[in-house]
């Protein structure tokens, strides 16, 4: 073999290989006119409402391109969507009637077909905990249907996953070309859909709304916070979603509009106290770690004074303006400590979640902090989501031997109504609740079976307060999600997701 | 030659299926994925449904031979993090991102690796030398994940010479290929001075001074070829080094490639993404070191008449 | 006859400059070979022998080695004040050199053939590789390489060290140069194959009457191939003249001291002769004549001053104080 020869042919051979990696296929730019640049946080599992198992991070994209039967506005009203409805008396079924002449973006009209065929995907698909109370839906006519109830459950029109997709369109096409090319009857539709790169989404002209301004829209994939801002000051971007915290004030400064909204989680530190064995067991030590806790130092210095501090909400129902967060008072709280027998302090374990969620460690570590200055002396320990999930499932759950403090993120606030905080996260029935109160679960089955709003809104309140005064937990921040944009953009948003929900829609370019 | 090689791809085949193995055993045994598929507060029966549907209620003995009777067939199963589409394909979709992105950034730090090094060797103590040595410096002591940061601020915000992020055409790989290639630039850069200073000293290239070539050739044709020999193994260390520090790059310039979509499988426990695309890499590395081995076999006669 | 004088060294200086000091690897050497002359260069290890010959064809190891000063002829000109580019139309062409280790000498990475085409490439010849192949094949013959067309497709490690030797012979030939210089040529092998390898030389030497400079320790080499020999000690030429000169008449105490020490057939010493002492660290050479410390007739002058180069009655050189 002549070396020179082979030396000369790999050559060849490895400049061909670089020309080609050059005039790589590009991603069809050329063909696509921008009119809206996006960038988005997450990274869709699927646009396929009916079949995500991740909800948080399709629907902010998803939910322009599907719709559900109700939509829920930020101010937590539930107003018509796709359909309107007419509750029992007896609380135990209601009917919901589809709004006339819908259409679905492969020209489908809506029909009661697809709300069985969109219900049955989610059943099967997912596990619709919107659907836990539901006995059935029956179809009265194509327009019409009834949805029974095995209880009363008046978080059903609260819940966000009822999206509705085309059966039609799914018997013509099938599952695999369903999910790629996603149909729904929402303002936009789907274009082109790269997985972990973007979407493209075009105004769908046969809406039965009102018709939004923006007409064609790519929405980017950018997973890294640093890399969003650049593609907005860089002019690649016209707005970005989850403005890390610590960038803000440079955005603002550098002429960009934020848009803040409040949003779920709500970051608490969270008492297990059941055992009788544990100082926390008794109220005054857990008053005082309340008292111990400067939370809007935390929001101010850490956090950058960008998140809320409430248990709700004004604009929640059952928002209490008497219902206050407790005042920094390390004095106080030392007084509390002594009065409860504990004057030298004791040693607690403290746990928070480790990976993704932003904050939490920070978060952990001022409250040890605080703590060790009145006397107790926290262990910190991270555990990863899936670790966390199972203890508290199985070790700390109802368990009058747990030893549990955690910094932890129960959903409360923000939600679409606060009584889904109540079921998931306090009611001693859910599996991941940490309190265990019969007077509290009380008051929750009613105000979940409550559909008159006010007489709802007491409920709530009393709960509320039944939670403050057993300090069960103690809300730290509220998280609040930034959008940031260029500054002739205008963003109104109308719709509440956990968070970066972009509703394009929302979305119109000021002249 | 047909013994070496052949004997290379036998080990690297075991290999894979050693690999395959640990990273099966190793993520059922990190704890239960069920519950990140389901909102958290499901009732027990919602749980066990699930995860007799996803078939992880099985023995793990059980588990791993219906994962092979599928995987022969190229079926590793349905993903969890991406519903509804096969693993496999997730991962086919995204290889030839990572390839494009791992390949520029191999060729880069071996080239100019190379040619810095050789430049460096033979103008020693000079100015150029002393850039060189810099210029490795820098690239070892930066992490990848700043440089990226750093240029999309610098050529994309400042001077608006490049795209931020993404995949594209060629202006779109620049950056990310070369905050990757520089640490392997400068590892290279020094093995290559090293070995040609060493090279430099020979007899032979003694012998090539004395029959008149000019100093290009000696350096080019003679010294290099064998300086190339230690060089090419430091490669393979490197391209082991790339296909880890893609991930970096990708999530830094949303790159949609393999590494960090294992990555986001490792996190959201998709066991099937995750036994996919580490099986696709073991390939790729396991090849990529098996025509390591044979170019050695090409430059060096002595290997090849073993 | 009246040979032309090819080369002509007078007062060549190579000096290292290392961290420990200077070392005068070559203190003012001179001495001249004739076209169809072969001169040998002998002396101990580290008496400078291979670093004159490197600085003939300005191949001393940098940055450590400087030519300071002296003149080097070839042909009339000198080459030290040659640019190294231009150095290049001499090496290989008009000067070869075989050096010395053949186990290291050639390039493991290419073929025989490939390494014994680069002269002729460099030459300039490339009218089709047929052609250079075929001269290729020729020089091998020449240095009588069997089964040349077969074996030149070889790589090094597969030719015995007699056999790159050869090869080594034979690149240096390859473009008929004036001078040839051979590094210690055979002392890596073994007694037969040095037979054979000396008696090639001298065939090449008179087919194309160029001149040969013999670099070696062994005494034997030098009188069975050599015309003239040059006695080299620390860095510095201490006789020179016809071999037969030299041999039988030593004018030089440490050529004396050589010459004993060459075994001799039929004598009846028990010991060998031995010289006394060791050959001096070139970083601290006594100070006068380098050899006062081992010479049995050393006077007073020759620790202080060095000789001057006294003419002999027969024809040849020789540095020392006796012959004042």
């Amino acid at each position: 073999m002549d070396s020179k020869k082979m030396a000369e042919k790999l050559a060849v051979a490895l400049l061909v290989i670089l020309m080609a990696t050059m005039f790589m296929p590009v991603c069809g730019e050329a063909a696509f006119s921008r009119n809206l640049v996006i960038g988005y946080e997450g990274d869709p599992d699927t646009l396929d409402m009916c079949s995500t198992r991740h909800a948080p991070t399709a629907i902010p994209i998803a939910a322009n391109v599907m719709e559900r039967l109700f939509q829920i506005t930020t101010d937590g009203e539930t107003v018509p969507g796709l359909a309107s409805w007419t509750i029992a008396p007896d609380k135990m079924s209601i009917d919901f009637k589809l709004r006339k002449g819908v259409k679905f973006h492969s020209g489908d009209s809506l029909t009661t077909k697809d709300v069985i065929f969109s219900y049955k995907r989610i059943l099967e698909k997912t596990t619709a905990t919107g659907f836990r109370w539901v006995k059935d839906i029956e179809i009265i006519d194509d327009m019409n249907f009834r949805v029974l109830f095995k209880q009363p459950d008046v978080l059903f029109l609260k819940d966000r996953s009822f999206f509705i997709g085309s059966k039609s369109y799914f018997d013509r096409v099938g599952e695999a070309e369903f999910n790629k090319k996603v149909v729904g009857t929402g303002p936009y539709r789907v274009i082109n859909w790269r997985a972990a790169e973007f979407v493209e989404l075009e105004r769908f002209d046969d809406y039965w709304g009102e018709k939004p301004e923006i007409k064609n829209v790519r929405l980017h994939f950018i997973k890294e916070g640093t890399t969003r801002i650049s593609m907005l000051k860089a002019g690649e971007a016209d707005m970005i979603t989850s403005v890390p915290y610590a960038m803000v004030k440079d955005l603002e400064r550098s002429g960009f509009k934020t848009i803040k909204l409040a949003a779920h989680p709500t970051t608490q530190v969270q008492f297990q106290f059941m055992n009788p064995n544990v100082p926390w067991h008794d109220k005054r030590v857990r008053l005082a770690i309340a008292h111990a806790i400067d939370g809007d130092a935390i929001v101010k210095s850490l956090l950058h004074g960008i998140p809320a501090r409430v248990w709700l909400s004004p604009w929640e129902l059952g928002y209490d303006p008497s219902l206050k967060l407790w005042e920094y008072d390390p004095k106080k709280a030392k007084q509390l400590l002594a009065e409860a027998g504990y004057a030298k302090g004791f040693e607690m374990p403290l746990y928070y979640w480790a990976g993704r969620t932003t904050g939490q460690k920070e978060t952990a570590e001022a409250v040890a902090l605080y703590l060790k200055a009145i006397g107790i002396k926290c262990t910190m320990i991270g555990w990863e989501p899936v670790k966390m999930i199972e203890s508290i499932r199985i070790k700390w759950h109802n368990n009058p031997e747990a030893v549990h403090v955690g910094v932890a993120t129960p959903p409360i606030a923000h939600q679409t109504d606060p009584v889904y905080g109540f079921r998931t996260s306090y009611y001693s029935e859910s599996t991941i609740s940490l309190y265990n109160n019969p007077e509290f679960d009380k008051i929750y089955l009613k105000a979940s079976q409550e559909f008159d709003d006010a007489k709802r809104a007491e409920l709530i309140k009393q709960g509320m307060r039944i939670i403050a005064d057993d300090v069960a937990t103690i809300p730290i921040w509220a998280n609040v999600s930034v959008y940031a944009l260029k500054k002739d953009i205008d963003f109104t948003p109308t719709l509440r997701a956990m968070d970066a929900l972009v509703l394009v829609k929302d979305i119109k370019i000021r002249p | 030659m047909r013994r070496y090689a052949l004997k290379r791809v036998i080990l690297g085949i075991i290999t894979v299926i050693i690999v395959s193995m640990i990273i099966f055993v190793a993520s059922r045994l990190s704890g239960d994925v069920t519950y990140l598929l389901l909102p958290q507060d499901a009732t027990k029966e919602e749980v066990g449904r699930l995860r007799a549907k996803l078939g992880l209620d099985k023995p793990l003995p059980f588990q791993y031979l219906y994962f092979l009777k599928d995987a022969v067939r190229g079926n590793f199963g349905k993903s969890y993090r991406y519903t509804n589409r096969e693993a496999m394909e997730i991962i086919l979709e995204r290889l030839p991102a990572t390839a494009e992105l791992a390949f520029a950034a191999f060729l880069m730090s071996v080239i100019c690796g190379l040619l810095l090094g050789v430049l460096s060797a033979t103008k020693r103590d000079n100015f150029l030398d002393t850039l060189g040595k810099t210029f490795a410096l820098i690239g070892q002591a930066m992490p990848g994940f700043w440089l990226g940061v750093m240029a999309i601020l610098i050529f994309s915000v400042k001077l608006g010479w490049l795209p931020t992020s993404g995949r594209g055409n060629i202006s779109h790989l620049i950056m990310p290929s070369i905050s990757i290639a520089w640490f392997s630039i400068a590892s290279i850069l020094r093995i290559t001075r090293s070995t040609m200073l060493d090279v430099l000293d020979s007899e032979y290239i003694k012998t090539a001074r004395l029959k008149g070539n000019s100093e290009l050739i000696v350096i080019w044709k003679h010294a290099l070829r064998n300086a190339l020999i230690p060089v090419l193994a430091m490669s393979g260390i490197q391209l082991a080094h790339l296909l880890g520090g893609v991930v970096i790059a990708e999530t830094i310039f949303s790159w949609p490639g393999l590494g960090s979509l294992i990555l986001e499988g490792i996190y959201s426990r998709d066991y099937a993404l995750v036994q996919a695309g580490v099986f696709v890499i073991s390939i790729i590395f396991i090849t990529c070191n098996l025509a390591v081995d044979l170019i050695y076999g090409v430059i060096d006669p002595r290997i090849r008449y073993d | 006859m009246t040979q032309k004088i090819i080369l002509a060294v007078e007062g060549l200086k190579t000096y290292f400059f290392t961290r420990a000091g200077v070392v005068k690897a070559v203190d003012g050497v001179s001495f001249s070979v004739k076209e169809g002359e072969s001169l040998g260069i002998a002396g101990e290890s580290g008496c400078g022998k291979s670093i004159t010959c490197l600085s003939i064809v300005r191949l001393v190891p940098q940055p450590a080695g400087r030519i300071i000063s002296g003149k080097i002829l070839f042909e009339g000109q000198d080459l030290l004040v040659k640019k190294e580019k231009e150095m290049r139309q001499w090496r290989g062409k008009r000067i070869s050199m075989i050096l010395q280790d053949p186990l290291t000498s050639l390039n493991p990475c290419y073929t025989i053939e490939n390494q014994v085409s680069e002269p002729y490439k460099i030459e300039g010849l490339n009218n089709g590789s047929n052609n250079i192949r075929k001269k290729v094949i020729n020089v091998l013959k020449r240095v009588r390489i069997p089964s040349p067309e077969r074996r030149m497709r070889d790589y090094p490690f597969q030719f015995s060290g007699g056999m790159r030797q050869r090869v080594l012979a034979a690149i240096a030939i390859a473009r008929d140069p004036r001078l040839l210089i051979a590094d210690e040529p055979t002392t890596s092998l073994d007694v037969t194959i040095q037979d054979q390898f000396l008696r090639l030389l001298k065939d090449m030497q008179q087919q194309t009457n160029m001149g040969l400079v013999m670099i070696t320790h062994d005494l034997g080499i030098v009188a069975e191939t050599c015309d003239r020999v040059a006695i080299m000690y620390a860095g510095k030429i201490v006789e020179r003249g016809t071999v037969e000169n030299v041999f039988l008449n030593p004018a030089h105490p440490y050529t004396e001291a050589l010459m004993e020490a060459l075994p001799k057939m039929g004598s009846k010493r028990k010991r060998l002769f031995q010289i006394e002492g060791e050959p001096p660290n070139l970083l601290r050479l006594p100070g006068g004549c380098s050899f006062w410390p081992r010479c049995h007739k050393a006077m007073d002058i020759c620790q202080t001053q060095s000789p001057p180069v006294i003419s002999l009655k027969n024809g040849g050189e020789a540095s020392c104080w006796l012959l004042c």
